[in-house]
């Protein structure tokens, strides 16, 4: 991370609710103009996060720094951090140019600016026509949009966003992806994002914290995230991965010896996990399984092995083999894209099908 | 959506037939006891017999001599004022009990509503305990030696009106507040926050036109059974606190001019009529839905 150009810093946040500790020691820090994403199953913390930012709850423990400022005791109303909130709270008894114009109200700004400001914003989320249209009556894209452009209106440093595509549907949330990311592009504000769908965080952030029970499993780009996760809980929640067990047996010069029942003893380029039992675990994406002829050998720098076909499913542009290994039982997933499914096609299930993967994309976790 | 659209749409109908019959007994009473007032109040009372040829002897009447107008007046006004103060004193209740506590919202509304639950004569009397010339605020202030002598003033006068109506009435009020208040998103509130508005300024922005229907509610639902009592003003208000209720109770009782007292009961429903039309459009209550 470029130093110096930390926009947001947290600093051993915490925060307990009662006898309930919802964030355990929480440290990032957020570049300015980033897309950053907080990603995290339900309940791990992330809307209580988000509002110790925006100023809604004061952490029990640690600092906030916005902008070079300790903030933990300013107000929501003095901070320079705006919301898009999970329900999107648009204030009923508006219409929806009264509401994107809220926070201008207050403004020093001459009238004639603040209607600009609002026509903009109207423009840059085509909202035209909707202007005097009751909030109420418009749908969850509409309503998101309004939220949205009402948050922009005041020119936030940072826009905190709580899964604010999470009411829409599928296609309407790829269409807003779309948009969040050019406009963030375009406006240059510092996003903080929050979801607890992996492939929205992957799709729009330049990076993702993921959160478990309050604490920080790992906080990196997306790409990292999915191909070199820390931990098992991180490599199961981005996507699906095959796991294995295996035992350590020697790690020098970042190469790690490993003793596994399915693939007898190999050695991979990555150093060991910290482990103190001597076991470890080893992952592979299914995509980065091929299905080779069965009894066929390993090419070289390749690990190789056989299965049973336990199930096979047909998704269109890939499909989906699952097999049990026929030495430890243990399970193996495999996506095949259909472009090369001539091996596939032999497939039945019970039948005996052969597979590898290339060393290096062995991972070994604790 | 469609399927609960439907049950909806079900449920509503079947609502509106259980409803049915006791919706079309309590109507067909209110319009018989309309038309009757209609009827007396264009006959003419000829002392023992009733004339029955239209006339609009009766209205011309209430128009002409000044007490009648004077004490409608009176009775709206003190109405009126029973009706902002109780709601004036409901509302920070209500706010308090809504935004302020956090468990058992419900008790606190039963035991605010506790004085309710006590007879109507028993609180009007109780006022008069206190009030009166030997009553506890006078024994009170003159034990504590800060009146020499018992003051008169405390009792039979609208002040002692507008008071008891007020304490009579101010449960009723704090209910629809109440329920105006729970409606509000309290991320409402938060969004205020954020987009700047200090905890004053989000209440004036957010919380005050949210919970206007329920401020009106309240209001009306004072105003309009104040501005006919007549048994608290008997009671508590002496001849200065007297109001049209009581003048239209004695006309169908010792005055025995049945006709007279329903043109004044029309003019006083048409002009309780006018004043919430006045008042709605005034606080803007038409504009705001309500769900
Ligand atoms: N005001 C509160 N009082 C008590 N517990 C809370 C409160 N807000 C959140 N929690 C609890 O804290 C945990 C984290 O909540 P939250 O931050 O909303 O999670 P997320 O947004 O990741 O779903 C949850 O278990 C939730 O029940
Ligand atoms: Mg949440």
């Amino acid at each position: 991370m470029m130093s110096g150009n930390h926009h947001i810093r947290i600093e051993g946040v915490s925060k307990a609710y009662g006898s309930f500790v919802a964030l355990k020691g929480i440290d990032l820090s957020i570049a300015k103009g980033e897309f950053f994403s907080l990603l995290g199953p339900s309940g791990c913390g992330k809307t209580s996060l988000l509002k110790i930012l925006g100023g809604f709850e004061a952490p029990s423990a640690g600092d906030v720094i916005i902008a070079g400022t300790r903030v933990n005791d300013v107000p929501p109303y003095r901070r320079n951090t705006n919301m898009v909130f999970q329900s999107y709270a648009l204030f009923p008894h508006l219409d929806v140019y009264a509401n994107i114009g809220y926070g201008l109200k207050r403004r020093k700004a001459s009238e004639a600016e603040k209607r600009a400001t609002i026509e903009g914003l109207i423009d840059l989320m085509q909202l035209k026509g909707l202007e005097n249209r009751n909030v109420e009556k418009l749908s969850g894209g509409q309503k998101q949009r309004v939220a949205l452009a009402r948050a922009l209106a005041l020119k936030p440093e940072v826009l905190l966003l709580d899964e604010p595509l999470g009411a829409l549907d599928k296609k309407l949330r790829d269409e807003m992806q779309k948009e969040l990311r050019a406009i963030q592009q375009r406006v240059g504000i510092t996003f903080v994002f929050v979801t607890h769908d992996q492939e929205e965080a992957m799709a729009l952030s330049d990076r993702v914290a993921v959160l478990f029970d309050g604490r920080i499993a790992q906080v990196d780009t997306p790409r990292n995230l999915y191909n070199r996760p820390k931990s098992v809980d991180v490599a199961q929640f981005i996507g699906t991965i095959n796991l294995f067990d295996g035992v350590l047996r020697s790690a020098t010069g970042g190469r790690t010896t490993v003793e596994s029942p399915d693939f007898g003893t190999i050695s991979v380029a990555e150093p060991a996990p910290s482990t103190a039992s001597g076991r470890l675990r080893m992952a592979v994406r299914p995509e980065q399984v091929a299905i080779e002829a069965a009894g066929a050998a390993a090419a070289p720098g390749r690990i190789a092995g056989e299965g049973t076909v336990t199930a096979l499913s047909f998704r269109g542009d890939r499909s989906y083999v699952e097999l049990a290994l026929k030495t430890s039982g243990a399970p193996l997933s495999v996506v095949v894209p259909n472009v090369s499914s001539s091996q596939v096609r032999s497939l039945d299930v019970g039948t005996t099908a052969g597979f590898s993967f290339a060393a290096e994309d062995l991972l070994l976790l604790e | 959506m469609t399927t609960r659209t439907i049950f909806a749409a079900s449920g509503s109908r079947q609502g509106l037939l259980l409803t049915a019959p006791a919706v079309l007994v309590v109507s067909g009473i209110v319009a018989f006891a309309f038309a009757s007032l209609v009827c007396y109040s264009i006959w003419t009372q000829t002392y023992l017999d009733m004339d029955h040829t239209p006339t609009t002897l009766n209205y011309q009447r209430f128009f002409r001599e000044p007490m009648f107008l004077f004490l409608l007046g009176k009775s709206l006004l003190i109405a009126l004022g029973a009706s902002v103060i109780t709601v004036l004193a409901a509302y920070p209740v209500a706010y308090y009990v809504s935004f302020k506590v956090q468990r058992r919202k419900l008790l606190w509304i039963t035991i605010l509503t506790l004085p309710f639950w006590m007879s109507y004569l028993l609180r009007v009397f109780s006022w008069k305990l206190i009030l009166g010339y030997n009553g506890i605020l006078n024994t009170g202030l003159g034990t504590l030696g800060l009146i020499s002598a018992p003051v008169e003033a405390l009792l039979h006068n609208s002040f002692a009106v507008v008071l008891t109506l007020t304490h009579s009435w101010a449960p009723f009020a704090v209910v629809p507040i109440f329920l105006s208040m729970e409606r509000i998103d309290r991320s409402l509130l938060q969004a205020a926050a954020d987009l700047g508005d200090t905890p004053l300024q989000a209440f004036r922005r957010v919380v005050w036109p949210l919970t206007l229907s329920g401020v009106f509610s309240a209001g009306i639902l004072i105003f309009i059974p104040t501005v006919g009592d007549y048994v608290t003003p008997q009671l508590v208000g002496g001849t200065s606190g007297i109001m049209i209720g009581n003048l239209i109770f004695a006309m169908f009782t010792k005055l025995n001019n049945w006709p007279l007292g329903s043109a004044i009961a029309l003019m006083s429903l048409l002009a309780i009529g006018l004043i919430v039309f006045a008042a709605s459009r005034l606080l803007g209550v038409h504009k705001v839905e309500v769900k």
